[in-house]
């Protein structure tokens, strides 16, 4: 608990995140440059997908992301209502507009995907609408933290909101499996050998720990201002 | 459609999304 305190503090995540940004900036470039570079020019494309197997590259870690980034709002969510760590609300005020850019990639790309894959933009299986329901949750968080004049309570709100939304989380993932779905089932994610070739999980990989640091750069980025607001607010409290 | 053309706009709306929460980080920065 003392190691939680001591993470937490504003002093401290400020520092941290001075230190990391840089780096953070230079791996998502890297692993960008490099992701793009084997799914256009190394990456074989696929017998029945043929080039659309591409947009693979782009969707699935924006899938991820959307899920891991509400994921962790989650911890954030936990930590500020039982720990009483205000500075947690301000991570997960950070992650709110990553996570609702990553799960709108997703839904955008999918349908791009859909179109030519599938003959629609779009269709109400379990998949799709429970990730809409996630890009709901996501714009549901962003006005909860605007919505309040007190912010304090806003943050209150927020993370009560986001706790409860942790639900969509499981269905989201096992959507597939649960229900008869157009969407494919995991081919990656699941108990077993992926059943993907690894020709296509290096572009896959590289684009995932692309979005994870720029993930982390966004964070590093934006939570000193938020940080130095919170200590706004409280000296005028 | 040529079936090119939406992997194109795939990449399009990945990169032009990501530099729009970039921008906003940097303008956020300079607001401070």
């Amino acid at each position: 608990m003392k190691h939680l305190y001591s993470f937490f503090q504003p002093r401290s995540l400020i520092d941290r995140c001075k230190t990391l940004q840089p780096y953070s900036l230079v791996c998502a470039v890297l692993f960008f440059a490099l992701g793009c570079y084997n799914a256009w020019f190394v990456s074989p494309i696929d017998y029945q997908h043929g080039p659309l197997i591409r947009i693979l590259y782009v969707h699935v870690p924006a899938s991820w992301m959307a899920l891991f980034i509400f994921g962790l709002m989650g911890v954030m969510a936990a930590v500020g209502l039982l720990g009483s760590m205000p500075t947690a609300y301000r991570i997960l005020k950070v992650l709110t507009p990553v996570g609702l850019i990553f799960a709108t990639i997703s839904l955008i790309t999918g349908s791009l995907w859909g179109r030519p894959a599938w003959g629609t933009w779009w269709v109400w299986d379990a998949r799709l609408t429970s990730m809409a329901l996630l890009w709901v949750q996501y714009w549901g968080c962003f006005a909860l933290q605007r919505g309040y004049r007190d912010p304090w309570r806003g943050d209150y709100v927020t993370g009560v909101f986001v706790l409860i939304g942790l639900l969509n989380l499981p269905i989201i993932k096992w959507s597939v499996t649960w229900w008869n779905t157009l969407h494919q089932p995991a081919s990656l994610m699941k108990w077993g050998a992926p059943t993907i070739h690894t020709s296509f999980l290096w572009p896959l990989g590289f684009m995932a720990l692309g979005c994870l640091t720029f993930t982390l750069w966004m964070i590093t980025k934006t939570l000193p201002f938020e940080l130095s607001q919170q200590k706004q607010r409280a000296a005028i409290k | 459609m040529n079936r090119d053309l939406y992997v194109f706009l795939a990449y399009g709306v990945f990169f032009c999304l990501l530099g729009v929460l970039a921008i906003g980080a940097f303008l956020k920065k300079k607001k401070a």
